[in-house]
């Protein structure tokens, strides 16, 4: 996004294997302690949806961020369908409807 | 083959039919250009660099690739290549192969573990920000890899059945379970799946050796055990977690997981006795074996049964789940001498030495030859 409208910014590495996502200066930031962030001025943007709509409406693009209740809610709906299936989930990687049956196996076994 | 669907390839495929019903005849999401296409197409080009095909998924694809041949999305690509997958593929492709190891033994089915891997890889690329500490990967992705295998075997229809009789072994008035698909049976694996980076591969706290725990006779034992024991069981004595990293690994209590693995091993040592026996044969096996084998391919073949490829107890243990009839010494050799070897001699198998599960093993092949008779049969039969 910041590409296409022609924002220019200051990219920050933090090394998640490192721990750096979970520093306290991060945390200060963004108490899910996730990347990425987007800092402008005091303010301070988890989530990488609110950042897109941000900086395009920043820079004056209403065709990309529209304005108008329908467009903007159609955006809504939509900007979060593709993400699901690789944004982060349980730390164990596990999924809920299994461990019941799993406790139900270990009890009978 | 593709029996289940795992969850990761499943939510993939569930977001990507939602895009596909959502761009109908539509240039982008929303219709023009917006925020939306930005958001989702990176997430999408992800999917796409893990291996899962957006192919059946015609205007998704379509829609990618326009959002990709924008320069500012290859700007934005470039940037997030190097800057998320180039670190993760590093930090997990050393336990590629051990993983691999890890989900064989949790499956039975080489075929299968592969899969497991990839849905590992995805389930652990979406909670990356869970490692906190890089040295513990090789603990965090076994978890995964445990918790991937026990939504696999909790998917299934129905346990091994013929495996059922967990605890003793099976006595004379034990009955095999009907036939079964060939996914019950299980699967050898090449010995190269063995070559493993070796500082990886060692744990101190692990009680069976790398050549051990792959050994016919211990994966064919991990069968009989319910899939939680045989979590525990691995994740303790295999990988060499803690109580507490195993408790915590499998969401149960530490007390519950050292019952789950005083049971296992129990049952373990039961079948194929106590960590540190379980390989036999070595330099005696390798020498005589492949006398042994020359004789399949002429005429001395009376040596194959007295050879240690058989169990001394006449077991056939280290023939993992052997159909009805071929258990035991006698059986193995006669369906050697009787069956396969009458096949070899008739020119329609070949026999030949073979590594498998880091042991010598036959391995028998159907012959080019066979192959015309059988189309040639079946064109008549057409």
């Amino acid at each position: 996004m910041p590409h296409e409208v022609g924002t220019s910014l200051e990219l920050v590495t933090i090394d998640i294997f490192k721990g750096e996502a979970k520093t306290p200066a991060i945390l200060a930031k963004n108490p899910n302690g996730k990347i990425p962030i987007l800092e402008d001025g005091d303010l301070v943007l988890w989530e990488s949806a609110a950042m897109l709509a941000y900086i395009a409406a920043k820079a004056g693009r209403t065709d990309l961020a529209p304005t108008t209740p329908r467009e903007r809610a159609e955006v809504d709906s939509l900007d979060r369908v593709g993400g699901r299936s690789l944004r982060p989930r349980d730390p164990q990687g596990r999924l809920p409807a299994h461990r019941e049956e799993d406790r139900g196996a270990r009890r009978s076994g | 083959m593709k029996r289940s669907c795992r969850s990761g390839v499943d939510e993939f495929t569930a977001s990507a039919k939602v895009l596909e019903q959502s761009l109908g005849s539509k240039e982008y999401l929303c219709g023009r250009l917006t925020v939306a296409d930005f958001d989702v197409a990176p997430y999408a080009a992800l999917a796409e660099s893990c291996g899962l095909d957006l192919a059946a998924y015609p205007k998704t694809a379509a829609w990618l690739a326009r959002m990709l041949a924008r320069d500012s999305m290859k700007a934005t690509m470039a940037a997030a290549s190097g800057a998320a997958l180039k670190p993760f593929e590093a930090l997990v492709e050393p336990h590629r192969a051990l993983l691999r190891l890890h989900c064989y033994r949790m499956l039975g089915s080489s075929h299968d573990s592969d899969d497991m891997v990839q849905e590992t890889l995805v389930r652990a690329f979406r909670a990356q920000d869970t490692l906190h500490d890089p040295a513990s990967a090789r603990a965090w992705l076994h978890r995964i890899a445990t918790n991937v295998c026990l939504d696999e075997l909790a998917r299934r229809p129905a346990p091994r059945t013929r495996c059922a009789s967990s605890g003793r072994p099976p006595t004379r008035i034990f009955r095999w379970a009907p036939r079964t698909p060939d996914s019950e049976w299980l699967e050898p694996v090449p010995s190269s799946w063995l070559q493993v980076p070796a500082p990886e591969g060692a744990d101190p706290a692990a009680q069976y050796t790398l050549k051990e725990s792959v050994a016919l006779a211990f994966v064919a034992a991990l069968q009989v055990l319910t899939p939680s024991q045989r979590a525990v069981l691995l994740l303790r004595d295999v990988v060499g977690l803690s109580a507490a990293e195993t408790a915590e690994a499998l969401a149960c209590s530490v007390p519950s997981a050292n019952s789950a693995l005083h049971r296992a091993r129990v049952t373990l040592e039961e079948r194929v006795g106590a960590a540190g026996e379980l390989v036999t044969g070595g330099g005696r096996c390798r020498s005589r074996a492949p006398r042994a084998l020359r004789g399949a391919h002429g005429r001395r073949v009376i040596s194959m049964p007295s050879s240690a490829l058989l169990h001394e107890e006449g077991d056939a243990r280290d023939a993992a789940e052997p159909p009805p009839g071929s258990r035991g010494r006698a059986a193995v050799a006669h369906f050697f001498t009787k069956r396969l070897l009458h096949a070899a001699r008739a020119g329609r198998f070949r026999t030949s030495l073979v590594e498998a599960n880091g042991n010598l093993a036959a391995g028998s092949t159907a012959s080019a030859t066979m192959g015309r008779d059988r189309s040639s049969r079946s064109r008549r039969s057409s």
